[in-house]
């Protein structure tokens, strides 16, 4: 996709909340020898996470980001003209949950409200309409929920899943303004290698059986069924560290920017051997790296604006160059190049 | 230096060095999974001090002989 660049549109503030039910990947997960255990976690970064209980949707986690959000910016939500959830994990197969989140939340009947399919890309493709709907319609405040709950995707001893995936929600709310620094955004979508990233089963293309639900060692050596999140780790790696990598690299090389122009470079929290091989292909230092996989695991939706949400409390509000990255499902990843300018958060909540 | 990277790869994928070739690939050794790879290039690059690029660590998921080119290609590069 060619850049677009989005005019007098600011992020006001970003909030995130995280169920209280903290996994402990070494104690928790049993069902491997602990010294494959120790080593994994060493690998991903991942010593916990958190995992809803049945009763908690990824709605409910960006619900309580956005009431806290809206609250300490004193901002009416029946001034918001647009509810955008980004997720994998909605509530129902329709309506789409930004509906409901629409009326729960407050939110105007005349508002738009629409969910956005996508996982770990959700929060960059979710800024992206954001910033089309501000820019293009003339809309003036635009409220994106970015957030997922995969545990519920994943089969409880699928090894390849179960020692990364955590749940969050976020919320975060883009005004159009007089003046601001540009945002740049770059989307790319291969479709071709869906299949290394999905959940087979249990849609409209191959609906619910018992043989589809039936829990197997499949070629992999997971243990899942077919309604569960299935990962080609090694496919999955290798698109992270080409494709990503060399749209990166292009998209700093179109700038004429070094790591030297960017103050933060903030990533789909993949896992940490991976982001750590990307920084430092970029030459970012690694007191530039952001991360909150070490607390929350990978988020997917929630992932970017969680590490945000999270670090920012240690951070000056003074304008900050960030390069945000987010890289998953589709197979679709893209590139948000945004001055964050005294923006409003607060300390991630637990609920 | 061969025998010691046959060493290391065995004993993280816990088989025997007896049963890796030049051939070897993750298709016919079921330990050899996509996690299991990641580890031992971790695993690697501390023992060794090096550090493998990300598009190398992709090429060396094909079978042993790529594997240990690479490391040993790396193991010049450092010194």
């Amino acid at each position: 996709m060619a850049k677009s660049i989005f005019k007098n549109i600011k992020i006001r503030g970003i909030a995130a909340a995280v169920p209280k039910n903290k996994v402990d990947c070494i104690r928790d997960h049993e069902f491997l020898p602990e010294g494959e255990r120790r080593k994994i976690v060493e690998l991903t970064g991942v010593p916990e996470y958190r995992k809803t209980p049945p009763e908690i949707c990824s709605s409910d986690l960006c619900e309580v980001s956005a009431k806290a959000l809206l609250k300490g910016l004193d901002v009416d939500p029946a001034s918001i003209d647009a509810v955008i959830f980004s997720t994998m994990t909605p509530d129902y197969k329709a309506p789409s949950t930004a509906c409901i989140l629409q009326h729960k939340l407050g939110a105007p009947i005349s508002s738009v409200a629409f969910d956005i399919n996508m996982g770990c890309s959700g929060y960059v493709v979710g800024l992206f309409n954001a910033c089309a709907l501000i820019q293009g319609a003339g809309l003036k405040r635009v409220l994106l929920l970015s957030g997922d709950t995969q545990t519920k995707l994943c089969y409880e001893k699928d090894k390849n899943v179960v020692f990364l995936l955590g749940d969050g929600g976020t919320a975060t709310l883009l005004e159009a303004v007089e003046s601001s620094d540009d945002i740049k955004i770059e989307l790319m979508t291969d479709g071709s290698r869906f299949q290394n990233l999905y959940v087979p089963a249990g849609g409209c293309r191959r609906p619910s059986t018992a043989s589809s639900r039936e829990i197997k060692i499949e070629n992999d050596g997971g243990l899942r069924s077919e309604e569960h999140l299935y990962m080609n780790g090694m496919e999955i790696f290798k698109f992270s560290a080409t494709d990503v990598v060399k749209s990166l690299q292009g998209y700093m090389e179109s700038e004429k920017i070094s790591s030297e122009g960017i103050d933060y470079l903030i990533l789909h929290q993949a896992n940490k051997f991976m982001n750590d091989k990307i920084a430092k292909k970029l030459k970012f230092s690694p007191e530039k790296v952001l991360y909150s996989i070490n607390k929350y695991g990978n988020t997917a939706a929630a992932s970017i604006p969680l590490t945000i949400v999270h670090n920012f409390g240690r951070m000056d509000a003074k304008k900050t160059r960030c390069l945000l990255s987010g890289f998953g499902v589709g197979l679709s990843w893209g590139i948000v190049d945004i001055v964050l300018d005294s923006i409003y958060s607060l300390p991630v909540i637990e609920i | 230096m061969e025998e010691k990277i046959k060493e290391l790869f065995a004993a993280i994928l816990q088989i025997t060095p007896e049963q890796i070739s030049d051939a070897t690939s993750p298709k016919e050794v079921a330990e050899w999974d996509s996690l299991k790879h990641i580890i031992m290039v971790s695993g690697f690059e501390e023992e060794f001090g090096i550090d493998v690029d990300p598009e190398e660590a992709v090429e060396m998921y094909k079978d042993f002989q790529t594997f240990k080119e690479i490391i040993m290609r790396n193991l010049i590069k450092e010194v």
